[in-house]
């Protein structure tokens, strides 16, 4: 029987270490990947979306407000204190007209998601 | 050939198809850190897929200050860290200076085929040991990786990364030479 030497131990040990273990990614893996990113880029450009009318609704109610707070104070029409006495309209009212948006939103993606992938959803 | 002046440029305009390319380019790589270090291809799958995905964010930050391979590495080599330390799979992982007192264990009858192959028995012994000799000895040796770069993937100093290159062979050669007289015998 043949004995190893030294030698032909260590290069055994180093054809080993820099052996690549057989197992290895899946086929799909960039294909899983890149739909996973698109699906988080196309949540950040909905959120960059509706951030984007919040804002420009929140910049406009404010407006808004300090025109109707001139008006009062101009030609003493007391608006504002209407507009106070029923706040709590106002309060509930546009968060719910975002609520049902969003519902809306929600709705429609799980309906193309039916229309695309039909038998998973069985 | 993989162009990283030109494609990172192309995926911070959010091009898809250019980082395709960089995974593409840097797959096995990132695999072979995640695998090595969780020892489950399931894991290194998903664990993956998250570093890619820290890629593609903080690639804006990446200031061509070191190489690609080097920076996506210690992203690959971060994210596996942290999956161990939430899973508490590796106990070594806080006395990697006990190795020479290490009993390795290959006795049940699923071992047995491994001991066939050279190859396979090395791998199964590389995935005993204290994670940062597995992942000095895969860096190095599979991966080309020079002291220095190691040292920027692993924050780990270049003595030590040289001792743990030193002791992490020596004691797989005497595994070795102790799995090859028992297959002349």
């Amino acid at each position: 029987m043949k004995r190893h030497s030294e030698e032909e131990v260590q290069k055994l040990l180093f054809t080993a270490l820099s052996t690549p273990s057989e197992e290895g990614l899946s086929m799909d893996f960039s294909t899983k990947l890149r739909n996973k990113l698109q699906e988080k880029l196309q949540y950040k450009n909905r959120l960059r979306f509706y951030g984007g009318w919040a804002l420009i609704f929140v910049v406009a109610i404010t407006i808004l407000f300090f025109g109707l707070l001139l008006l009062d104070s101009a030609y003493d029409t007391h608006i504002t204190n209407s507009i106070g006495e029923h706040k709590w309209l106002f309060i509930i009212t546009f968060p719910l007209l975002f609520l049902i948006q969003y519902l809306d939103h929600i709705t429609i993606k799980k309906n193309r998601f039916k229309e695309i992938n039909p038998g998973k959803n069985k | 050939m993989f162009d990283e002046r030109a494609t990172i440029p192309k995926i911070l305009s959010g091009d898809l198809r250019a980082f395709d390319l960089l995974v593409k380019q840097y797959e096995r790589l990132v695999f072979h850190i995640c695998f090595k270090l969780v020892n489950s291809n399931d894991d290194a799958q998903d664990i993956c897929q998250e570093v890619f995905i820290k890629v593609f964010k903080s690639l804006k930050s990446f200031g061509y200050q070191s190489k690609l391979s080097t920076w996506i590495a210690r992203i690959a080599y971060s994210t596996a860290l942290n999956h161990i330390k939430k899973n508490k799979r590796d106990s070594f992982h806080q006395y990697p200076d006990d190795v020479e007192n290490h009993h390795f264990t290959l006795t049940d009858p699923e071992n047995e085929l491994i001991k066939k192959d050279v190859n396979k028995y090395i791998n199964y012994l590389i995935t005993q040991l204290p994670h940062q000799y597995r992942m000095v000895l895969t860096l190095f040796h599979l991966e080309e990786f020079s002291y220095q770069e190691i040292e920027q993937v692993t924050s780990l100093p270049e003595g030590t990364i040289k001792s743990y290159l030193f002791r992490g062979r020596k004691l797989l050669k005497e595994k070795l030479e102790g799995y090859l007289k028992n297959e002349i015998s």
